[in-house]
């Protein structure tokens, strides 16, 4: 099976779903080590997402290729996964605000795997639902903070996630609101363990100190892991994750790489922004996570290679923040763009990891490489790299409202990015289920666009 | 082809009128405006009809459909936004123009233009009433005026109130208590239209503006507007002759010669 | 403590093993809810918005765990030309089967779900339905098994018999009804409902073990099959008596059993370890003119299906009737809501 690449809507994947032969879907299966577990497969197409609640999935555009399938599968299963892991007698932490830093240490850990509760933000929106941000109103978190909040309510609720066995809280450099989040859990008396970022700056000029800072504390996190896990820590486990985690690194950088690719897009927006966010925390199973990626790179590179993709999308869009709300890139995707970079605030997944070396270095100094360490002048500069890398067109950045740290960002960059007489577009993502202002977003999405055609036109005039 | 050459149309579905215009590629051969109401693809419908009678045509060769009615219009061979429609209106118009401002009966938009017609940059406000029409509409009738007694009656103001509330019913009943007090209706009046016109340059300055300036769109006919938002902006700024037109134009321009 | 949580997050969790706050409260409230709208059947039969209204109606008032879409079981065989009669008071009767004789079989067409029968009204009500509450609400379309199917393309004593005399063309009959079902199935499923199969007419008040394991069981079968492959939790529901096939329901696959007649421990006795039960409270219990303690009896239901080691849900064991008592059916339900796995009475 090997469809002309196109994006097509739920209920054509429904369809298309019965060419899938059962072989492939009966061994497409995570948590692999468990010798096929009854529940552990997982590709299936949206539409068995969407009779489950994740109501704006009918309304999403997916690409058809199967490998577009198995990843929405393996994103979409992974609040099921948490849950089959704590019964096969998994370990489960969660890591927040972190960024993706510590994942690898937890990956060295037996038995263990970790999840990311930040990215419940996009759950309210998969559902078209308020109930999460409800819930997380009636511990204090109202819509004045971030969509992250959503994450409060589910650990409220303990139904989209298990209790984790240790959550590590970030504090330092990290998301506000996101705080604001772990200081409640505390209070659920879930166990949490403090890492601190280091402060938002330039940190080049003290590399050492803060290579040192970091690495007290990855020792300081590692004792509290072996206590949770009952595992001493290994140098060998750690370098075999470290192994997987630059297989994975190295995959979602190639996969980058096609989007921005001269050819027709290879691949849709969100499909490459579930990508990026995989290596957050392997939405919980990093060896089949690095499979997920490999099948998806290997996809999108022999379109490349035959010159195949969609057609209609010759406007170049580097996105800025992550969107919680899937649909808007579909939005940019229907009025004739494509995503070919991205700024999501998590670069200090990106950095391959030494392969030698003290362990604590090796995480400590990937981590310096964080936009989230660096100022504002950094993140543009991020940007622009990518504008001219990917020969974009413009540049969108999707704030949110309320949240403490793009917002306030979101100004400074968008004046840094018109100095350089780059077109801007930004605007606040709006809470789910309100289709007037959705409906206004379109439209400056649109007629930026349009703005952006209107230039291209007349350059090439 | 006609007796006009090659004609375009295009329709501008506000969210108060619905504009038409018959273009045939140097002046404009007839307009329509007509009350949007309820039905918006009636109303663009009847709009466009209205104006082909009038030129005595059956038809035009392209229609490009813009406002936020836009969707509904099953007769568009092209829809566009309504920031392409005015850029390339005014850009006819007042082809110098590098900041335009265009209040609509919903929201208020500040575009900067890079003098070539093309948009350069764009800001809208379509959150909330305060800074569009509506919010001229609604406290003009609660003072018991038309808009346009109201405009009037603000132009004659010398000293003009703050007015604080930009929440259309909070705006109300500070109205309503400053009259209460005592302060001349006319100065009442002027600072509700101060206070639209600080709210539009705001966004409008987060563009960095620049002369020369045009202000579009039906509250551009709003004479004591336009002296307000002159002085917002700190810089003259030229209304068009039809202003409320300006889109519909752009609209048939983009159908006649394209992007 | 976790916080309480919405019907949605409880079956979510159900499904996958876990233990919810309690089980999920879902009696079949389906015609019933006409009679709390205040429309009569023909109309709720016959208009998917209507119908979706009347649910919602009805879930405000009771707050029960579920939405249910259901007309009657004649659904497919009357989208495929059996006549049914609506009437106001009453579930719709089937007036002529289109199959009268047995030679007409290969003129029977698929039914064209969009357009069909009463197959609009359902999914009209599912869209709806899903659209208003479908975050925090299951939507559940019922639809009918092969057996059941068959019966309403030819009459039930005629199929019958059937199966008797003319197997061959009784298998026939159950092909078509097996692969209408699935077309509909998945337009229920792109509406937004999780299906839940219902065979009545498979019930071992009709049939035998033999006929049913023959004639009904491998459609059943087949269907959980082809809903599985989409990774779908299938509730089967068979009214009346089912004691003399029970040790068969499990092997259709089915996730959840839907049983009515059958005494609670026995069923939990006997596939409590693979299946989920969902029951059993019968209907006639919620009548006015029943004598019978309605807390006392949804006690025992609940003590024994909370020991279901799969999991379970209160329901009743067939629709709740439409003149039910709503007291007693609140009844029903507050018990059912007090119920929690830790706290067994």
């Amino acid at each position: 099976m090997k469809p002309k690449p196109l994006q097509i809507d739920y209920r054509e994947w429904h369809q298309l779903f019965k060419q899938v032969p059962d072989q492939q879907v009966e061994t497409t299966r995570y948590y692999r080590q468990l010798d096929d577990a009854p529940w552990s497969q997982y590709l299936f197409p949206p539409s068995t997402h969407a009779v489950y609640g994740n109501r704006l999935l009918r309304k999403l555009h997916f690409d058809n290729s199967p490998a577009a399938l198995r990843l929405w599968g393996f994103v979409l299963s992974e609040g099921e996964r948490i849950f089959r892991a704590r019964q096969a007698g998994m370990k489960i932490i969660a890591p927040m605000g972190d960024l993706g830093c510590v994942t690898p240490l937890i990956y060295s850990f037996p038995n263990t795997i970790a999840f990311y509760p930040d990215c419940l933000w996009w759950t309210p929106f998969l559902m078209e639902s308020h109930v999460l941000f409800d819930d997380a109103a009636e511990l204090g978190l109202g819509e004045d903070s971030c969509f992250v909040r959503a994450a409060l309510g589910a650990f409220f609720k303990q139904a989209y996630f298990p209790k984790p066995d240790l959550c590590i809280g970030t504090v330092g450099a990290t998301c506000d609101d996101m705080a604001a989040v772990m200081s409640e859990v505390d209070r659920m008396e879930i166990p949490i363990y403090y890492f601190e970022l280091p402060p938002r700056s330039d940190v080049v000029s003290d590399q050492t100190r803060w290579v040192n800072f970091l690495g007290v504390q990855y020792g300081a996190l590692t004792s509290r892991l072996e206590e949770v896990t009952g595992a001493a820590f290994s140098v060998e486990r750690f370098r075999a994750a470290v192994l997987k985690v630059n297989r994975l690194r190295r995959l979602i950088a190639e996969i980058k790489k096609y989007a921005a690719s001269l050819g027709p897009n290879p691949m849709g927006a969100v499909e490459m922004m579930n990508v990026e966010f995989a290596a957050l925390s392997y939405y919980g199973d990093l060896d089949e996570c690095v499979e997920v990626l490999q099948d998806f790179k290997d996809c999108v590179q022999s379109r490349a290679a035959a010159g195949e993709g969609y057609r209609g999308q010759e406007l170049r869009i580097v996105w800025v923040t992550p969107p919680a709300d899937p649909l808007l890139m579909n939005y940019v995707e229907e009025l004739g763009g494509r995503v070919v970079g991205s700024e999501y605030v998590i670069n200090q997944t990106t950095p391959i990891l030494k392969e030698e070396g003290d362990p604590f270095t090796i995480l400590a100094e990937a981590q310096l490489a964080a936009s989230l360490a660096g100022s504002t002048a950094f993140r543009v500069k991020l940007i622009l790299e990518q504008l001219k890398s990917a020969g974009a067109d413009g540049v969108i950045i999707s704030g949110i409202f309320g949240s403490s740290h793009c917002p306030y960002e979101t100004i400074p960059i968008v004046e840094a990015l018109r100095k350089q007489n780059v077109p801007v577009l930004s605007f606040d993502v709006v809470a789910p289920g309100k289709m007037r202002l959705q409906s206004q977003i379109y439209n400056r999405i649109e007629a930026f666009m349009e703005s952006l055609r209107a230039r291209k036109r007349r350059h090439a005039g | 082809m006609t007796a006009f050459g090659k004609v375009t149309a295009g329709v501008d579905i506000g969210s108060r009128t619905t504009k038409a215009i018959i273009w045939d590629g140097a002046k404009v051969l007839c307009r329509a405006l007509i009350s949007t109401g309820w039905t918006p693809e009636i109303s663009a419908d009847s709009a466009l009809r209205q104006a082909l009678e009038s030129v005595g045509l059956k038809k035009v060769e392209r229609t490009v459909v813009t406002g936020y009615g836009r969707v509904t219009a099953s007769f568009a061979d092209e829809t566009i936004t309504e920031i392409t429609a005015h850029a390339r209106g005014v850009a006819h118009l007042l082809p110098e123009t590098h900041t335009l401002i265009d209040i609509g009966g919903q929201d208020s938009k500040a575009i900067i233009l890079n003098g070539d017609g093309m948009v350069q940059d764009f800001a809208m406000n379509d959150r909330c009433a305060a800074g569009s029409g509506k919010f001229l509409e609604f406290l003009a009738h609660s003072m018991g005026l038309s808009v346009e007694a109201f405009s009037q009656l603000a132009y004659m103001s010398r000293s003009p109130v703050q007015i604080s509330s930009i929440c259309t019913v909070f705006a109300e009943s500070e109205v309503l208590s400053l009259l209460a007090e005592g302060v001349a209706r006319e100065d009442v009046a002027n600072g509700v239209h101060r206070s639209i016109a600080r709210r539009v340059a705001q966004m409008a300055q987060s563009l960095h503006p620049r002369s020369p300036a045009a202000f579009t769109g039906g509250v551009a006919l709003n004479v004591c507007m336009v002296r307000e938002m002159s002085a917002a902006l700190d810089m003259q700024i030229q209304v068009p002759e039809w202003p409320e037109f300006t889109g519909a134009l752009g609209a048939a321009i983009i159908a006649r010669e394209g992007w | 403590m976790p916080a309480e949580m919405n019907p949605r997050e409880r079956w979510g969790l159900l499904l996958i093993d876990e233990l919810p706050d309690r089980p999920p409260v879902y009696p079949l409230v389906t015609s019933h809810a006409a009679a709390v709208f205040g429309c009569d059947l023909e109309e709720y039969c016959s208009s998917g918005k209507i119908l979706a209204r009347a649910q919602l109606q009805a879930q405000s008032v009771y707050k029960h765990e579920g939405l249910s879409v259901f007309t009657h079981v004649g659904i497919l065989a009357e989208a495929m030309g059996s006549q049914y009669h609506l009437r106001k008071f009453e579930v719709p009767i089937l007036d002529n089967p289109i199959i009268t004789d047995l030679s007409q079989i290969g003129d029977l067409r698929l039914p064209d779900v969009q357009k069909a029968g009463r197959l609009p009204v359902y999914l009209e009500a599912i869209d709806y339905l899903y659209n208003a509450m479908g975050d925090v609400l299951p939507v559940f379309a019922f639809i009918p098994c092969s057996f059941t199917t068959a019966a309403g393309l030819r009459g039930t004593e005629d199929f019958l018999m059937d199966t008797i005399i003319s197997p061959e063309d009784a298998h026939r009959l159950l092909e078509i009804s097996l692969t209408a079902a699935i077309i509909f199935c998945d337009e229920c499923i792109l509406a937004g409902a999780l299906p839940v199969l219902v065979d009545p007419l498979a019930s071992g008040s009709v049939i035998s073990r033999q006929t049913y394991l023959e004639f009904a069981f491998p459609y059943q079968k087949r269907l959980i099959d082809y809903l599985h492959r989409y990774d779908l939790d299938i509730t089967l529901h068979i009214c009346g008596k089912t004691m003399q096939m029970l040790d068969l329901i499990p092997e259709t696959g089915a996730d959840l059993f839907s049983f009515d007649q059958v005494d609670v421990q026995t069923t939990v006795k006997t596939m409590g370890d693979r299946v989920r039960l969902v029951g059993n409270l019968a209907p006639n219990i919620l009548l006015a003119s029943s004598k019978e303690p309605v807390d006392q009896v949804t006690d025992q239901i609940i003590l024994h299906g909370l020991r279901n080691s799969k999991g379970f849900v209160l329901s009743t064991g067939c629709e709740v009737p439409i003149r039910c008592e709503p007291q007693k059916l609140e009844i029903v339900i507050n018990r059912g809501k007090r119920a929690a796995y830790d706290r067994i009475w």
